[in-house]
Order: C-alpha cells, then sequence, then structure tokens
C-alpha cells in the first residue's frame, strides 16, 4: 500500500513538474460497469467489499420527484434540480468535471457510482487492461482510496432536504405567481408603459391612461430592465438568467429575437439613430454593444464594478454607466466607483469617472437641456466603525451630479435623523425642471427641483463642493420639494412623455404607483395582476428591502446585499472591537444549506444570524418577532444564485481541469506529499466546496485577534505595514478560526479571505499565503496557479 | 370647585403655525383629557387640610408637587360633569401619562405625609392603582416608554421612564420594567435631568440643566432609551430655559422657552424632529404671564397651561386660538386649582423600541473621535495639529460638582483617538496643545453607557455633517485606557 502511494505520489510530481501533459493524459470517467467488470463480488481481481448501496443507484432518480424543485429553491439552485451542478454534485457521478470528461461506457443515471469517490477511473482502467493483454505493467492510473471521510462531503445535515422531506415545506402556488416590477419605460407617444416584471419572467404593457394592462408577454428568465427603440416599434428587455436579450415587436407584441449577452445582464438602451443596442453585462464588468440589424454584438467593453444602468448624456453623443460595487480595493483603503463613459460615435470609452467614498450607482439619467447626468448612490462607510446609527455614521445616500466638463458633485438626499435609504432609481422631468428619485427601503420618491439642486452646488465654494455637500444632512432641504409615501419597494421610475406623470414600480406590491408631477401626489395605482396574498416568502421579501426596521431608517438588508449578492466591502462592526477584526461582506444567494455562519462561524442557523445579535449591533431597533424571523429566513432562504457562466455545458475546458487537479492534488512538484490539512480539497470539499466547519488556515493578521496590543508600535508599517513582518498572526502568538467558506460563484464576490484583504482569487496565494498556511502552494508555477483560478471561477 | 369653560372655537393658529395638517378639520374637538391639578394654596377647602411639605412653588420648576394635587379626567363635551377626580385617597398625585392604547395612565403620587413619590399605574376603567416602583427618594415623572432588548434578554420588554431624586437634589432620569424591575440609571448629567419625552422615532427628549443653580438655563437633549448616544437636542444656549416638550403628529417639538434677559415673557416654540437646530417656529408669545406643558389634541390643535402675572392668577388650561386675546382660547379654569399637564386621552402607535449594547455588568465604555482638528464655529477652520495635540478627560464630581482631571492622552496625527472611559460618568473633554495649553474646551457634559462606543466626527462638528469614510490612526491601536 505504501509503495503503491509512493508511486502515485510520484506520478503526480512528475505531471506537474512536466507543466501537465495533454488531456488526453487525464482520467475520465467509465461508469460503474466498467468498474465492476473487475470488481465485483465474485470476481477474481481485487473485488470490491463494498455491496451496492441502493439509495446511492436510485439518488439520480430522485431528482425528478417534485420535492427535489422544492429542495431546490432552499438552495437558491435556478436551474432544474437534474441540471443544477448543486445538486448534481451529490446525486450524480461526474459532474465535477462534466460530461467532456466521461467515456461512451459511463451513465449519469446511474446516480452515485464508483467514481464518485474513487475519482474518474478511465486511466486506470486503461492500465488495467495493458496488464490483461500481457503487456508490461503501466504506471499506477491514480485511483483515490475513497476512505469513509469522503462520504461526509455529501452526507451531511440540509436544512433545505429537512425542511422539504421533513417538515413538508412547499413553495406556495402564489410565490410562483408575484409579478415584481423593477423596471419600467414608456412609449415615444406615452400610451404604453412598458413594465418589467421579474419574478414572473414577463413584461407587462399598461395603458396608463385608463390604468390597464394591455397583455403580458413572457421573456427571459430574471428580466431586468427595458428600452425602447427610438421610432417605438422594438422593446429591448435584458434577462438577468437567460443572459440574453428578448427583442419584442411593439405592435404585435410578440418576441421576435433572442439574442444572447454576457452574465446578468441588467442596464439596457438603444442609441439615438437606433441601430445599436447597449446592453450592460453585470456580472462580468463588461458592455456589450449589440448591432440592431444583426443582433450580433460589435463591441465589447470593461465597465466598472457591476455596470447596472445607462443613460444617454443630453449631447446624445455618449452614454453615462453607473457601477453597483467599487471598484476593489486595498485594505482600509476608501473606496470608489466608476461611471463609465461610452461615446456612441465610435462605441468607446472615453471616460472613467471615479466617484470617491461612493458605492451602489444605480439609476441614472440625463436632465434634458442642461448638460446634467444624475445618478443616484450610496456613500457607504466601511472604514468607520458601526457605532452609532445616527448622522450617516453607516451609509449616507443621494445624488451624483456628473456635468458636461467632466465636474462631478455629491449631494445628499437624507435628513437629519431621517435616511433616505437604498436609493434605487431617478428620472428627470423632459422639460428638466424636476428629478424623481425613489427610496427602496423607506418606500418613498422625492422630488427634486434641479434648478434648485444645481445652483446649491454653483454656489458652494470649490472646498464646500468636495467636503461639506457629500456629505450635509442638511442641505437636502434646499432642493427637495416634496417627499412623497408609495407601495412597497419602489424601484425603476420614468416620467410620462408629456412631463405631467410620474410611474413608479412599486416592486413589493405588484403595482406602479403614478404621481402628478406638478402636485407631486399619489394619483393611482395600477395592479399588474399579482396575487393580492402577502405569503411569509413575500413578507421576508418586504422586510428584507424595508429600511424602517433600522434605528434612523438607516439601511436595510438590500443597503449591502444588492440582487442578494455583495456590496464588495469589509466592514468594522463593533461587536469585535473598533478599528480591529474587518469582515469582508458576504453574499446571501443560495447559502441556507452553508452553515455556520458569520466569518467566525458562531451562528449555526439563518435564524441565529438574522436574530437578536442582529437587532442588538445592527438595528439596534425591536428585534423581528418569530413570526417576522420565520419570514426573513424563509426569503434568504430561496435567494437565488444565477448558475456559473465560467462552466461550459460539457464541462471543464483543459484549462479548468489542470487547476482542478491542482486543486485535488496530494503532492507537490517535487513529488513530496501534500500534509491533508494543506490541501485544498481537505477544506473545500462537497458539493459547495466548504466542510461547512471552522478552520484555523493561518491566515489571521494583526489586526484580526484579540490581543494584548498596547506594547506594540502599530504604526511601525515595517512590522505592521501591509505584509510587515508581524502583519501575520504566525509572528505574534494567537490565531484565530474563521468559517470556511463555500465556493460556488466564488468568481462574482471579490475581494476575498474573512477580511477583504485579497483583491483577486490569485492574490490569496502570491500575497496572503506567506508561511504556506493556508494550503502548500508555494511550489506552483504561474501556469498552475492560472489553471487553479481558472477552476475556481467555475465552481 | 367650578370650572369655566371656553367656547370652542378655532384652530387657525396651531394648524397655520404647526402645519398640522388639519385643513379641511371639521372644527376642533374637545376630547376627554387627563389633567393635573394643584392647589392654588396650600390647602383645599373642598378636600380638607394638606400637607404641603415643599414651598409653595417648588412644584413649578419640577419638585415634588404639594400636597392636594390630583390627576383629574375632563371631558370638555360634557362640561356639566366636571372635573372627575381619579386620585382622590392620594395626598398628592400628578404628572400623568397615557399608555399607547390610551387605556392606563402612570402617574406618581404619595399617599401620606412620610412617604416619598413613587411611580403608579391606573386604569382609565377603574380599580386600584398598581405601584411600579418602590424607591426611598421621590420619583417625580414618569412616562411609557416602548421596548428594551438586550442580548441576554429572552425577549424584548416594556419599560417606563422615571425621573428620580438623588440625596443631593439632582434629578436624574431612569428606566424600569413595568414591575418596577431592572431599574437602570440613563441620564448623568451633573446638574439634573427633567421632563422626558417618547418621540415617535423611540428616542428619548429631556430637559437638562446646565448648571448647577437653581436659576441654570436648560436646554432640550436626546438619548436612546438605553442612555446612549446623548446629544443636544437644539443647541443649548446660555440665558435659555427650555421646558414642556411635547410632539406633534408630524414630527415637530414644541416647548417652552424663557430667557434670563433680552425678551420678555414666555414663548411656545416649535422645531423639526428631523433638522431640531435649523427648523425653529415661534408659535406664540405671551407678553406677560408663564406658559407651561403644551400637548397635542387628537385635532391637531394645542393645548396649554397659561398664567397671567396677576396677583393670584392661576395656571388655567388655554387652546391656541389665532383670534382670541393673547392667540388664547380658554378652555377649563378654577380659582382654587393650578390646571396642568393636560394629557389628551386617544390612543396612539407603538413607538419602535430599542435593542441596546448596553451591558449593565461592564463598567467602561469607549469614545472614539475621529478628528478633534474639525471646528464648526469657526466656518472653514481647522484647529491646527500643534494645538491639539492632547486631549483632557475631566469627569464631574458626584455630589460637590467639583471637576476632576482623569487624565491627559495624545491625539494622532490625523486628529483621531479612542479613549477606554468611565461608563456612567459624566465627562468633558479638553484640547490641549503640546505646552498642556487649553485650545477648546468643551461646555457640557456627556457620559457612555457601558460597552457602548460613542463614536464623534469632530470636537465640535456640525451636527448634520456626516462622517468621512476614513480609516483613522487612533483604530489602530488599542483604546487609551482613562482611569476613573
Amino acid at each position: 500500500m505504501r509503495r503503491r502511494l509512493a508511486a502515485c505520489l510520484a506520478t503526480c510530481a512528475i505531471r506537474f513538474a512536466a507543466g501537465q501533459d495533454a488531456g488526453s493524459a487525464l482520467p475520465s470517467y467509465v461508469g460503474s460497469g466498467t468498474c465492476l467488470e473487475c470488481h465485483a463480488l465474485g470476481r477474481p481481481e481485487r473485488p470490491c467489499s463494498i455491496e451496492a448501496i441502493p439509495a446511492h443507484e436510485k439518488s439520480y432518480r430522485a431528482l425528478a420527484r417534485e420535492e427535489a424543485e422544492d429542495i431546490a429553491v432552499l438552495t437558491g439552485t435556478v436551474d432544474l434540480p437534474r441540471e443544477s451542478l448543486l445538486c448534481l454534485g451529490c446525486h450524480a457521478t461526474s459532474t465535477d468535471l462534466g460530461p467532456r470528461w466521461t467515456r461512451p461506457s459511463f451513465d449519469i443515471t446511474a446516480g452515485v457510482q464508483c467514481e464518485a469517490c474513487h475519482g474518474p477511473g478511465s486511466l486506470h482502467a486503461e492500465a488495467r487492461q495493458h496488464v490483461r493483454d500481457g503487456a508490461e505493467p503501466p504506471p499506477p492510473a491514480g485511483i483515490q482510496p475513497g476512505d469513509r471521510e469522503g462520504c461526509a462531503a455529501c452526507h451531511r445535515k440540509r436544512p433545505s432536504h429537512d425542511e422539504v422531506l421533513q417538515r413538508g415545506w412547499r413553495l406556495p402556488n402564489t410565490d410562483r405567481r408575484y409579478k415584481t416590477p423593477v423596471n419600467l419605460a414608456t412609449s415615444p407617444d406615452g400610451s404604453r408603459l412598458y413594465v418589467v416584471c421579474e419574478h414572473a419572467d414577463s413584461l407587462v404593457v399598461l395603458d396608463p391612461k385608463a390604468g390597464s394592462i394591455v397583455r403580458e408577454v413572457a421573456v427571459g428568465r430574471r428580466p431586468n430592465d427595458v428600452a425602447v427603440s427610438p421610432d417605438g416599434k422594438r422593446l429591448f428587455v435584458s434577462n438577468r438568467f437567460s443572459r440574453s436579450l428578448s427583442v419584442i415587436d411593439a405592435a404585435s407584441l410578440q418576441v421576435v429575437h433572442e439574442v444572447p449577452v454576457g452574465d446578468d445582464p441588467h442596464g439596457v438602451l438603444a442609441n439615438p439613430s437606433g441601430d445599436r443596442i447597449y446592453v450592460l453585462n453585470t456580472g462580468e464588468n463588461s458592455i456589450s454593444v449589440i448591432d440592431a440589424r444583426s443582433f450580433r454584438e460589435v463591441r465589447h467593453m470593461a465597465s466598472g464594478n457591476g455596470p447596472w444602468s445607462l443613460a444617454l448624456r443630453p449631447d446624445q453623443r455618449s452614454i453615462a454607466v453607473t457601477s453597483v460595487r467599487p471598484l476593489v480595493c486595498g485594505l482600509g483603503e476608501p473606496h470608489r466607483s466608476e461611471v463609465t463613459v461610452v461615446s456612441t460615435g465610435d462605441d468607446l470609452v472615453t471616460q472613467r469617472v471615479m466617484v470617491a467614498d461612493a458605492n451602489m450607482l444605480e439609476g441614472v439619467t440625463s436632465v434634458p437641456g442642461r448638460d446634467v447626468v444624475l445618478f443616484t448612490l450610496m456613500r457607504t462607510k466601511n472604514l468607520v466603525p458601526i457605532t452609532r446609527l445616527a448622522q450617516g455614521w453607516v451609509v449616507t445616500n443621494g445624488l451624483g451630479v456628473l456635468s458636461g466638463d467632466g465636474r462631478l458633485d455629491q449631494v445628499l438626499l437624507d435628513e437629519p435623523n431621517r435616511a433616505f435609504p437604498d436609493p434605487v432609481d431617478v428620472a428627470a422631468s423632459p422639460d428638466g425642471r424636476l428629478a424623481a428619485v425613489t427610496s427602496g427601503g423607506a418606500d418613498e420618491v422625492v422630488i427634486v427641483d434641479i434648478e434648485a439642486l444645481l445652483d446649491a452646488i454653483s454656489s458652494s465654494t470649490p472646498e464646500s463642493r468636495a467636503e461639506i455637500l457629500p456629505n450635509h444632512l442638511g442641505t437636502s432641504s434646499r432642493f427637495v420639494k416634496r417627499r412623497i409615501q408609495v407601495g412597497a419597494n419602489p424601484r425603476g421610475v420614468v416620467f410620462s412623455p408629456d412631463g405631467c406623470f410620474v410611474y413608479v414600480a412599486e416592486a413589493l406590491d405588484d403595482s406602479v404607483a403614478v404621481l402628478d408631477a406638478r402636485s407631486s401626489s399619489l394619483v393611482r395605482r395600477i395592479g399588474l395582476g399579482g396575487p393580492a396574498k402577502v405569503t411569509a416568502l413575500r413578507a421576508g421579501e418586504r422586510l428584507f428591502h424595508d429600511a424602517r426596521r433600522t434605528q434612523g431608517r438607516q439601511f436595510s438588508c438590500r443597503s449591502c446585499h444588492p440582487d442578494g449578492h455583495v456590496d464588495g466591502l469589509s466592514f468594522d462592526i463593533e461587536a469585535d472591537g473598533l478599528g480591529l477584526h474587518p469582515v469582508d461582506n458576504r453574499s446571501l444567494r443560495g447559502i441556507f444549506d452553508t452553515a455556520p455562519f458569520k466569518w467566525e462561524g458562531t451562528n449555526p442557523t439563518l435564524d441565529r444570524q438574522c436574530g437578536p445579535r442582529f437587532a442588538v449591533f445592527f438595528t439596534r431597533l425591536d428585534p423581528f418577532t418569530p413570526v417576522e424571523l420565520d419570514a426573513l429566513v424563509r426569503y434568504v432562504s430561496t435567494i437565488e444564485r444565477p448558475s456559473n457562466p465560467h462552466r461550459a455545458p460539457d464541462g471543464l475546458n483543459l484549462q479548468q481541469r489542470l487547476g482542478k487537479a491542482v486543486f485535488d492534488r496530494v503532492a507537490t512538484n517535487t513529488g513530496r506529499e501534500i500534509p491533508r490539512v494543506k490541501r485544498c480539497s481537505t477544506c473545500h470539499d462537497g458539493a459547495y466546496r466548504s466542510a461547512a466547519s471552522i478552520q484555523n488556515v493561518g491566515t489571521t493578521m494583526w489586526f484580526d485577534a484579540p490581543l494584548d496590543l498596547s506594547e506594540m508600535d502599530l504604526h511601525d508599517d515595517y512590522s505592521y505595514g501591509p505584509l510587515g513582518a508581524a502583519y501575520f498572526q504566525d509572528l505574534v502568538s494567537i490565531d484565530r478560526s474563521f468559517d470556511v467558506p463555500h465556493l460556488t460563484n466564488v468568481y462574482s464576490s471579490p475581494p476575498y479571505l474573512h477580511n477583504g484583504a485579497a483583491a483577486s482569487l490569485e492574490e490569496i496565494w502570491t500575497r496572503y499565503n506567506l508561511y504556506e498556511r493556508h494550503g502548500t502552494t508555494h511550489d506552483l508555477t504561474r501556469r498552475q496557479l492560472n489553471d487553479l483560478v481558472a477552476y475556481l471561477m467555475t465552481l | 370647585m367650578r370650572p369655566q369653560l371656553g367656547a370652542s372655537r378655532g384652530l387657525l393658529l396651531a394648524s397655520s403655525v404647526l402645519g398640522l395638517g388639519m385643513q379641511g378639520s371639521p372644527g376642533p374637538s374637545a376630547p376627554r383629557m387627563l389633567v393635573t391639578l394643584v392647589p392654588a394654596r396650600g390647602c383645599d377647602e373642598a378636600q380638607g387640610p394638606a400637607h404641603d411639605r415643599e414651598p409653595a412653588r417648588d412644584w413649578e420648576k419640577g419638585g415634588p408637587l404639594p400636597d392636594g394635587s390630583r390627576i383629574v379626567l375632563l371631558d370638555l363635551e360634557k362640561p356639566s360633569a366636571g372635573a372627575v377626580p381619579l386620585t382622590a385617597e392620594w395626598l398628592a398625585a400628578g404628572r400623568a401619562d397615557l399608555s399607547d392604547d390610551g387605556e392606563r395612565f402612570l402617574f406618581v403620587g404619595r399617599r401620606g405625609p412620610g412617604d416619598a413619590f413613587q411611580v403608579y399605574e391606573a386604569s382609565l376603567a377603574g380599580g386600584e392603582p398598581r405601584q411600579v416602583t418602590h424607591r426611598t427618594g421621590d420619583c417625580l415623572e414618569a412616562i411609557y416608554l416602548s421596548t428594551l432588548f438586550t442580548i441576554d434578554a429572552e425577549r424584548p420588554e416594556p419599560r417606563i421612564c422615571f425621573r428620580g431624586v438623588a440625596e443631593d437634589g439632582v434629578s436624574s432620569l431612569h428606566t424600569c420594567r413595568l414591575d418596577g424591575g431592572d431599574e437602570r440609571r440613563i441620564t448623568f448629567q451633573p446638574h439634573g435631568a427633567a421632563s422626558p419625552l417618547l418621540l415617535a422615532d423611540g428616542r428619548l427628549l429631556f430637559v437638562g440643566s446646565l448648571s448647577p443653580a437653581p436659576s441654570a438655563s436648560t436646554g432640550l437633549f436626546t438619548i436612546n432609551t438605553d442612555g446612549t448616544d446623548v446629544q443636544a437636542f437644539a443647541a443649548v444656549e446660555a440665558g435659555a430655559f427650555r421646558t414642556s416638550p411635547c410632539e406633534t403628529p408630524d414630527g415637530r417639538v414644541i416647548y417652552v422657552e424663557e430667557r434670563a434677559k433680552g425678551t420678555a415673557g414666555s414663548a411656545l416654540l416649535s422645531v423639526s424632529g428631523i433638522r431640531s437646530r435649523r427648523s425653529r417656529q415661534e408659535i406664540l408669545r405671551v407678553s406677560s404671564g408663564q406658559l407651561r406643558d403644551p400637548a397635542v389634541l387628537p385635532d391637531g390643535s394645542l393645548v396649554v397651561s397659561w398664567r397671567p402675572d396677576s396677583a393670584g392668577s392661576t395656571f388655567d388650561l388655554f387652546r391656541l386660538d389665532a383670534s382670541a386675546a393673547e392667540g388664547l382660547e380658554k378652555l377649563y379654569s378654577t380659582d382654587a386649582w393650578n390646571e396642568i399637564q393636560a394629557v389628551p386621552i386617544h390612543s396612539r402607535a407603538r413607538r419602535p423600541g430599542r435593542s441596546s449594547v448596553v451591558d449593565e455588568r461592564a463598567s467602561h465604555g469607549f469614545l472614539y473621535c475621529m478628528d478633534a482638528f474639525l471646528w464648526d464655529l469657526e466656518p472653514g477652520q481647522r484647529i491646527p495639529a500643534e494645538r491639539a495635540r492632547q486631549v483632557e478627560i475631566i469627569a464631574a464630581g458626584s455630589e460637590t460638582a467639583q471637576e476632576r482631571v482623569l487624565g491627559t492622552f495624545p491625539v494622532e496625527q490625523d486628529g483621531s483617538f479612542y479613549l477606554q472611559v468611565p461608563a456612567r460618568t459624566p465627562l468633558r473633554l479638553r484640547l490641549l496643545d503640546g505646552e498642556g495649553r487649553e485650545t477648546r474646551a468643551m461646555t457640557s457634559w456627556i457620559w457612555v453607557m457601558p460597552k457602548e462606543a460613542r463614536g464623534c466626527i469632530g470636537c465640535h462638528e456640525d451636527p448634520e455633517i456626516t462622517p468621512p469614510n476614513r480609516h483613522t490612526q487612533a483604530l489602530r491601536k488599542p483604546a487609551c485606557e482613562v482611569k476613573r
């Protein structure tokens, strides 16, 4: 046994040292039928001592059961269970590599097979064939021992399964019928109002004058934005989960094209001549330019981090694009976000405007008649300890004002003691006098007097524009005309072409509010046909978006988790000491089965995570009641995780496959065995690539630990500066353990590590693994590291 | 006693000045209300001899109510019914506060001459009042709070707030459960705190004295109901006496202001709860006499107690009416009694409770200042770094009000400092240069509660400015420990 292991390690080492051979040298799955040719009980050659486990054989078929879909809902899975990598990860064999890495003898419907534990066996089978044929014995072919410890990767507590199979939870039909309008647009003549309904995967066409529904048009999965061609004949709807653009004929209201675009598309816009469509690929930080005749991408440009919405500038020659997340910056540095300016003539990025100290740049509009663009923003104080929920200590909310000369100003829409949380969209009236801004967290719309706003800016000194206006809670009284209460979670907002009305998408009321622009009052609400009943799930979704549950309306859950994801920031939470223990924000997508929660891993359930401590250290108001907490947890449990665009339908490509070999390796390039605790796959195992436990992986830095620092000169950058001699806890004394994060969709949530110190996946090993306490990686070649990252991007 | 009920007319002043949104109201209603009656003289012939133990007018400044004081129920729609006494068997009782559901009320009272004033709760439907507090000293005011939740509690618990008087005569605010248990002191101003008012957003507004002198100026402050985050609500001014705050349904705070010099008389002022420093409006000014205890009626109009300067006059109840003399329309008056602290009876929305980081077992909290060089009293100016090298921490004395210097600590190069300070201790700070000379000094007092981390942007920042997103140098070190 020992000799066999040594030989195996040597093989691995040789392979890695040679920089890997072609894909043909990597094993594929052959299926249990092939294995049993030699290993079946009663066979003369090394019969398998384990009898077939019926549940393993049925595991794939179990995914066709009705309950599987409900379990998938609770895991945030957007695919059918039989197509979900997460489900297949435990219910089938080979999905870690994909169909490309299977042989014809392999049958996925056979469920959990021999190779699920022993790894793909094609090389092994071929080697045995050589032996049978009497040829020279080939080198051992890397079959994994498959000890029982590996069983735990799948056989562990799954709250999603318990909820459905033991407690009988089913997604109520009512929850399938909600509309959730998120964005809207009008036809050029104002006779139609097009409303994107995220939950219903549809575009609802309204007659705003009559207040009636004209038709509901099915589009792709999770639509987000709609644009109208200048002549009004075509409608373009971005579909986040389908990664597509639905092209709709406005006359027949039929989808006439489905155009593939990039990952997680949000904003969409047609240019003035109607020959180009701009689509923001939020998940991959890029802008696609689509030819409106051929519907082919003709240009692809890099945007800011998480491009969100876009507007044609008043000169009609360029487009301003907002970014929901800040650019990744160093630990402890103030963040900044990008407004990307793209020329419509040659489709080139002409300017990257940096918006200091701001994030969540979402809605954007140009102001007719003025060379000004307005966009919503938040100013999240992630470097300031969360000590007070007053005076804008946690987050402030406002508008960015980008002038044609490139001048950028920021103003707040908050008031002292009353925030304007989660500003998500802004629209300007056709005469350029008014702007309407929605607050998703307070169910409010503010009407801004644009003249007064610009006057407040122009009458301020340069110093005041730089330091006071972006930070002053009293300024909004100079230009906010009215604050109007609307329905639950207003998002998209648009003026009617004649400027008489403001239409507001009330996302969690399934309705559109119609406001009279002159009187700034609510005229009527147009229902979109969703259920009147508010289910527990819907109630939880409302709580998630409601900042009024926080002292001073400072923030909602959504303020840090747009689309249930991350804002890309690390925070200094009060509970563990000021200035110490910054923690990276973590995605909420598909987290129900990923306990423990918090980086310290001290919360075993989401109920605990969202319960008393959340009230004491975050919201500071009454904790959620048990009924509310159930509803909130239910909603959080169902936040969807988009399928991974880096993984092709046929599975891993060669580079990714090589990266997986690095991930799974048990020996260094020189053949030295890697201790079990230093292997990637030890902690990052199972379908979620997480041991679901707390581990000490040596990434603790001096500001992470509860040490007596009183005798240390922490201003000594040589020792305590970034990567200084005492930067890592190794050189001090104590160490801390952290929850092993799951790696599903890890590509989408930089920065990395518990404190967000690593700006990219690469930095985890190139900067923050100085002492190899976070796995044995120092021997990896640059190519191997790139392979590893390529593989991680597919998880 | 024979009540004199004025005609119910006109809302013009209240609705126009306060912007209470009552346009279209059919007219003022005349609701039921709880009123505290204080005997105009030392005793009430109708009720027998009183047992005054305090100077006759000490109650006007917040002292104990004189014997014979009582709470009555007034129904202004049934004037013939007169005032129905609710606390007749008490030697002295008054200062009622109504529960959110409008069915119960708190009051302070004492039954016998040797008793201290305690807090009681009674039902408007009748029945024996329930004693809430059992303190050795007097409880002189009490109001309902919302709930308080702490990390080790099973659930949020409803609480009340009361003003207790220490042996040295200084008042402070305390909270406790409705059964009187788990008492916590929440204000530590060395010169006293009074008139608690729970605002619609769940903060507690109170009147704080700025010096130990009996004639000391008073200002309005807010805290959370766990005692954290004490802040001046309206600008603190020497020579201004601000008392009797109440809140309108649209979030304005109305209070009485008198000044030691300059403008004579008494004024009702209003500020927005949102922008309390920049929204001051005068609602009513009386050229003579004294206003007190404004309250908002269900129809949005204001009722207030007013006593002219004329000899022998008493506090009577008035409704604000622009068309009436002095802008006041008399609602209720008696010769033998002062009618004060009208509490209209109606239900109101529950105010949000608080979840608290305060750990009563701890003895310290934290003070964190981001930029001590920031100073708003000289626009555009910052204190030069060389003039702010150190910060001196001064504690108020407990009985003699003599100040004690607790220590001097470095200010970092970026103006930040971070201190671990004794909790529940009134503190003020002085900025010193490298030679120990004073550059700036706080004149008011702050405190931190146990485990509270109190953050400040600057040493005297504009209260409407928000902190910049900066990681300061002070937070790269552990907090400097300030010993008691």
